[in-house]
């Protein structure tokens, strides 16, 4: 392991943010088991009061996990590249790490959007004097503690794998993804051309689901609007991050073929990547929370103005975001088209 | 809209030692309206702190519930319970003082997490001292005080914030008849259109000065019985 401060931050701050969950987490499971609402009987006095004090904990866990990611995701881009040998961006530190990292980020991310879903219901839950959702929303916190125990553990793997005498062949690793030219332009053996019609008619699917959600959202066809938006946008974002890589990074990269997605966090790149990923995490959080929200409208007639207000916030926040994102991958090849007359590849 | 507090079919039980559940207030219904004092009187251990406790949404109800405005709000969950106990000023029996602060700084506890300006914060804080006449105490430290001078304390503490509800136990408990007389007759202006005042006292000076009282209960046994 190499003992960065960084590293060491992440650490910390993911053992914190796990002991806060887990101490939010016994309350919500005594909430699972005991909760009588409206009792007066002192320990149900007792557990509301326990409850507020899960409930901050909880909040402050999220604050905590976020940073830490945060922190982890700067490591990798741009600092760890310059202790691993042979590292020039986060695909030499993920290879030191034997691929531990990559795959602690996906976890990760999964536990960031059931603890964002937590929040979310956790705002609902509180915005009615009942709190009809708090054992509903119980069973949520508990839901992420596997989750989050795994993410942790394998964070602390991935950290303690790194060795800086150990170097690592970063360019190898992306240019050995294709033996040929030809195989270059495909993905799982398809041509980019398809992936690239895919990723704009899902677009094009997603921003008119978005838009029917939006006029839809005080109505009952609103729910079908938010789910097919939940589902397009699930099914979107990996194609989406697949096009980036494959095809669009190129004309960030203005080099063929350089499928990193990394690179794109290297402030040579201008750290294009930071809004680029950060719009499909976005994408991925509101689309699912749009649909559970406008269930949530559908299911509790008391929480209907609030958790339809909700789902129509998460469907223009994905409005947005997809727009951004498209705009900042689309320009870029428009100017090189408009430039020089050809597209890139 | 002017305010109203009701006690519908109210009843609190609590469980002894021995696991049985005893009644402390049984079916107590009672209707308080802004602008009106309410007096409540009753033997040592009738219920009176109970069923103040209970309005101030310190306590929740075994049965019944306490509306405000129509609202339930015996029934809501802490953090809206907390919110609306915002405005309520409650005196307590035992005047409940930090004794590591001076009177001012006790007074003025109760804004702090309001968000007031502080120099707003001041003047309400010099506004309620200068009303129950204990200004010149306000830099002593609180353990230096008399018993009357601590319940002064915490009465200016409970009205720092003009709460829409004043709720007080035994007010006068440890005053002489001058300072009795002054608490009782402060009681009475304080009775605005938009304010609700209980009382809890067997004092017998509260019938003597002032006009506070327009509404008079009694509590014996757990029941509460309006007398006027």
């Amino acid at each position: 392991m190499i003992r960065h401060p960084l590293l060491i931050a992440v650490v910390v701050g993911d053992l914190l943010s796990l002991l806060l969950w887990f101490g939010a987490a016994t309350t919500a499971f005594q909430i699972v088991i005991k909760w009588v609402p409206q009792s007066a009987k002192r320990e149900q006095i007792q557990l509301e009061r326990r409850a507020e004090t899960a409930r901050l904990s909880a909040k402050f866990s999220l604050a905590v996990f976020f940073l830490s990611t945060a922190l982890l995701i700067i490591g990798i881009t741009n600092v760890l590249p310059e202790i691993v040998p042979g590292a020039m961006c986060g695909t030499g530190v993920l290879q030191a790490t034997d691929g531990l990292v990559g795959r602690a980020l996906m976890v990760r991310f999964f536990v960031f959007f059931i603890m964002t879903l937590w929040l979310t219901y956790e705002k609902l839950n509180l915005s009615r004097p009942d709190a009809p959702l708090t054992r509903y929303n119980a069973r949520v916190l508990l839901l992420a503690l596997p989750f989050f125990l795994l993410a942790v553990i394998t964070t602390l793997r991935g950290i303690l794998r790194i060795d800086s005498h150990q170097p690592v062949d970063c360019c190898a690793m992306v240019y050995d993804q294709f033996g040929s030219l030809a195989t270059a332009r495909q993905i799982a053996g398809i041509p980019n051309t398809f992936w690239i019609w895919t990723f704009w008619i899902l677009t094009a699917l997603m921003l008119s689901c978005a838009v029917w959600s939006l006029r839809t959202n005080r109505t009952k066809g609103g729910e079908k609007a938010t789910g097919s938006l939940a589902v397009i946008s699930v099914i979107w974002v990996p194609i989406a991050a697949i096009t980036l890589v494959r095809v669009y990074a190129a004309y960030f990269y203005q080099v063929l073929h350089h499928h990193c997605p990394w690179c794109l966090f290297l402030p040579e790149h201008k750290f294009v990547g930071v809004p680029l990923f950060g719009a499909l995490i976005i994408i991925i959080l509101e689309g699912p929370i749009s649909y559970l929200a406008a269930k949530i409208a559908a299911n509790f007639p008391d929480l209907l103005t609030r958790a339809r207000r909700r789902s129509r916030l998460a469907g223009l926040r994905l409005l947005l975001a997809a727009v951004a994102y498209t705009g900042m991958v689309a320009l870029p090849a428009l100017y090189w088209r408009l430039l020089y007359g050809v597209w890139l590849g | 809209m002017s305010l109203s507090l009701v006690c519908q079919n109210v009843s609190l039980l609590r469980r002894c030692a021995d696991g049985s559940e005893r009644a402390i207030l049984r079916h107590v219904d009672a209707t308080l309206n802004a602008g009106e004092g309410a007096m409540i009187s009753g033997k040592t251990g009738a219920g009176k702190t109970t069923l103040l406790h209970l309005f101030a949404g310190l306590l929740r109800p075994s049965q019944g519930q306490i509306t405000a405005n129509g609202q339930p709000v015996s029934r809501w969950n802490t953090v809206h319970r907390d919110l609306w106990r915002r405005q309520v000023g409650i005196v307590f029996q035992h005047p409940h003082l930090i004794n590591d602060f001076t009177v001012f700084e006790n007074v003025i506890l109760p804004m702090i997490p309001r968000g007031t300006s502080l120099r707003q914060l001041r003047k309400l804080a010099w506004d309620a001292l200068d009303t129950l006449g204990i200004s010149h105490l306000a830099k002593q430290n609180v353990l230096s005080l008399s018993g009357g001078e601590q319940q002064r304390v915490s009465i200016a503490r409970a009205i720092v914030s003009r709460p829409a509800i004043l709720i007080a136990d035994e007010p006068t408990a440890h005053q002489d008849d001058e300072g009795a007389a002054l608490i009782i007759e402060k009681f009475a202006g304080w009775k605005l259109p938009h304010t609700i005042m209980i009382v809890a006292a067997h004092d017998p000076r509260w019938s003597q000065y002032g006009k506070f009282t327009d509404k008079h209960f009694h509590i014996e046994n757990g029941r509460l019985r309006e007398l006027r």
